[in-house]
């Protein structure tokens, strides 16, 4: 049990790693609070910036965002979005024999940091969608010392930590959040990850979801999520291409 | 807002991605077929075959794999695998073989570097063609970083393969079900080939359990021979062989003291127990005869008078200890050229197992 769990803790927290939270480029009231299970903790630090950090994982893989709101006019919303993470600690507890080792124990896990950056646009169309438009990158520190042969080759995970291995990478992508009556509201988005340099290259996500709001404080997703992806292979090609297409449900809780 | 939004995403990464997390098989279903890149020219016979059978470690020669040698490894680097399949083939363009029974050939795995060596050892030796019978085939395993795997059974020829089938073996019963559920689902590779002027020849490569210690390997070995036999009274002619993980009769059976590394707990127990899982061929009763039926029935590559003598040993678990037990085996129901019967031992930095070789006499 301990070591789905450390599996499950992984792949949750570095998913997370670099997600476009919450997705446009409004930021949280000032003085408000949200918390979440496995999403971060947020607060609206003032009326213009938001920070958010996870709390049950902090030690496994610290790390904290703040998205600052830069223009509010019309109907646009420019915003950035800065985080680091230490993700040291989770990807040391998963090199490890036996069930549960994700990585080979063989690989040393060095210190590493990786400081992901992003622009996000949001512009309201009409009374009931907003298009958000987001580009951004990322960089890593500390990384030049970890193998090549150590990495996690899994859908959302390996373009991911990818980070950690080339140094660099930059994400693109376009959210459309949508409302179609009073109970029932729907989200598209892409995200394209470009890794030039490294075997497995790009990957290109994207989701669909409708949403059920049972009240204002429950809501239920249903959805999918498609990675298309570029993955290491071997003799006689260097890389290999896979889709993986994910089912996705999606239970949210609310507190004013 | 609460939103759980991570969770959801791994629980149907795992239950419900496009491609299974674990292969599974049909009892019978066609094995995978290759062919190389640039065809060598088709030998005439000659009226006799010349056939091989090696286990080659999947490519990784004697390096220290956390899984069989008290190594601590599990991912090897390109250049350690081209490396060791460069001298594979070297050792193979030697021998010079017509037909080629493989085990542990890796072709999509992350601990060898996702290279295909079905089709790199067709593209580096006079092989033509082959055929693919996964034995391992998971998307990940979360074990040790196994990560993705894909290893199996190969037959490997000059001479065109015009079909062949994978057939199921018993899965080990001594396991819980989630090991059970990663765990390898060993196969018997049964290929048509295409020899002049003979209507049906067969070449059988086979894997039996290594480290069972129910009655699974019996039921392997059954197998095979229930296989051989149906060609038999067929008609059909047929090599067969591979690394049958037991030992020739009269062969030592306890191999707990050679095969033992630091920290291993065994011959504790008054009776001489616990025994190390691979280390020891009597865990059921006539588990030291399992071969027996075989040597009765058919021809060998190696004569049964000889099978146990230290110059047809085929395995050793480490490379500072020379072969030290015969696994590895051929068998036909053709004549075999006298005295053509050979392991080939000089190989000991190539695989943990000796290649064996013998001529088949086409009449």
């Amino acid at each position: 049990m301990k070591n789905i769990l450390l599996i499950f803790i992984l792949l949750s927290q570095v998913f997370s790693q670099g997600e476009w939270l919450p997705g446009t480029a409004h930021t949280l009231l000032e003085g408000r609070w949200e918390f979440g299970v496995f999403q971060p903790v947020r607060w609206g630090q003032s009326e213009d910036r938001e920070i958010s950090f996870y709390k049950l994982t902090a030690l496994l893989m610290p790390g904290v965002t703040v998205k600052q709101r830069w223009l509010q006019r019309y109907d646009w919303t420019v915003s950035t979005a800065h985080a680091i993470y230490y993700p040291t600690p989770l990807l040391k507890m998963v090199a490890k024999p036996g069930i549960g080792g994700m990585i080979s124990p063989e690989f040393e896990i060095p210190n590493m940091v990786s400081l992901w950056n992003m622009v996000l646009a949001s512009k309201q169309l009409g009374q009931d969608k907003i298009f958000t438009a987001k580009a951004g990158f990322a960089l890593a520190f500390g990384g030049s010392d970890l193998a090549m042969e150590s990495t996690i080759d899994l859908p959302l995970l390996y373009h991911r930590l990818a980070v950690y291995y080339n140094g660099w990478l930059m994400r693109l992508g376009a959210d459309m959040n949508g409302r179609m009556n009073e109970k029932w509201t729907y989200l598209v988005d892409g995200d394209l990850f470009l890794i030039p340099g490294m075997k497995g290259s790009f990957a290109l996500e994207h989701k669909g979801m409708v949403t059920w709001e049972k009240s204002s404080r429950f809501q239920i997703s249903l959805g999918y999520k498609m990675v298309y992806g570029q993955y290491p292979d071997g003799y006689p090609n260097e890389n290999i291409t896979r889709l993986h297409i994910l089912p996705m449900i999606d239970f949210v809780w609310s507190r004013n | 807002m609460h939103q759980c939004k991570p969770l959801f995403y791994i629980l149907f990464i795992v239950l419900f991605s496009c491609e299974p997390l674990v292969t599974t098989f049909d009892d019978v279903e066609d094995a995978v077929l290759y062919e190389a890149k640039t065809f060598t020219t088709i030998p005439n016979p000659d009226n006799a075959l010349i056939i091989l059978s090696w286990n080659i470690r999947f490519g990784i020669g004697r390096l220290p794999f956390f899984g069989d040698s008290c190594g601590d490894r599990t991912v090897m680097t390109e250049k350690e695998v081209l490396d060791a399949l460069e001298l594979i083939a070297a050792e193979i363009d030697v021998i010079d073989p017509d037909i080629i029974l493989f085990q542990e050939v890796d072709r999509e795995s992350k601990r060898t570097q996702y290279i295909d060596q079905v089709q790199w050892l067709l593209d580096h030796t006079d092989m033509n063609y082959a055929a693919y019978a996964s034995m391992w085939q998971a998307q990940t395993i979360p074990s040790d970083g196994i990560g993705r795997i894909d290893a199996g059974n190969v037959v490997m020829t000059r001479h065109e393969i015009e079909s062949a089938e994978r057939i199921q073996l018993p899965l080990r019963t001594d396991q819980d079900a989630l090991t059970k559920m990663f765990y390898l689902r060993r196969n018997i590779l049964k290929a048509k080939i295409a020899i002049p002027d003979q209507d049906s020849f067969y070449a059988v490569s086979v894997h039996a359990t290594a480290f069972a210690t129910d009655d699974t390997k019996q039921k392997h070995i059954d197998k095979f021979k229930e296989v051989l036999d149906e060609m038999a009274a067929a008609g059909d002619v047929f090599v067969a062989g591979g690394d049958l993980n037991s030992v020739p009769p009269g062969g030592e059976t306890d191999y707990c003291d050679e095969d033992a590394c630091e920290d291993d707990v065994f011959h504790t127990d008054e009776d001489g127990g616990p025994h190390l899982e691979g280390s020891y061929f009597n865990n059921f009763e006539n588990e030291p005869n399992l071969v027996k039926h075989l040597y009765d029935t058919y021809n060998s590559a190696i004569d049964s008078a000889v099978a146990i003598t230290a110059a047809h040993n085929t395995h050793s678990t480490s490379e500072d200890r020379f072969w030290d037990r015969k696994l590895d085996y051929i068998f036909t129901n053709k004549n075999v050229a006298s005295g053509s019967g050979t392991t080939f031992q000089s190989a000991i930095q190539l695989s943990d197992h000796a290649p064996v070789g013998c001529a088949i006499i086409l009449e």
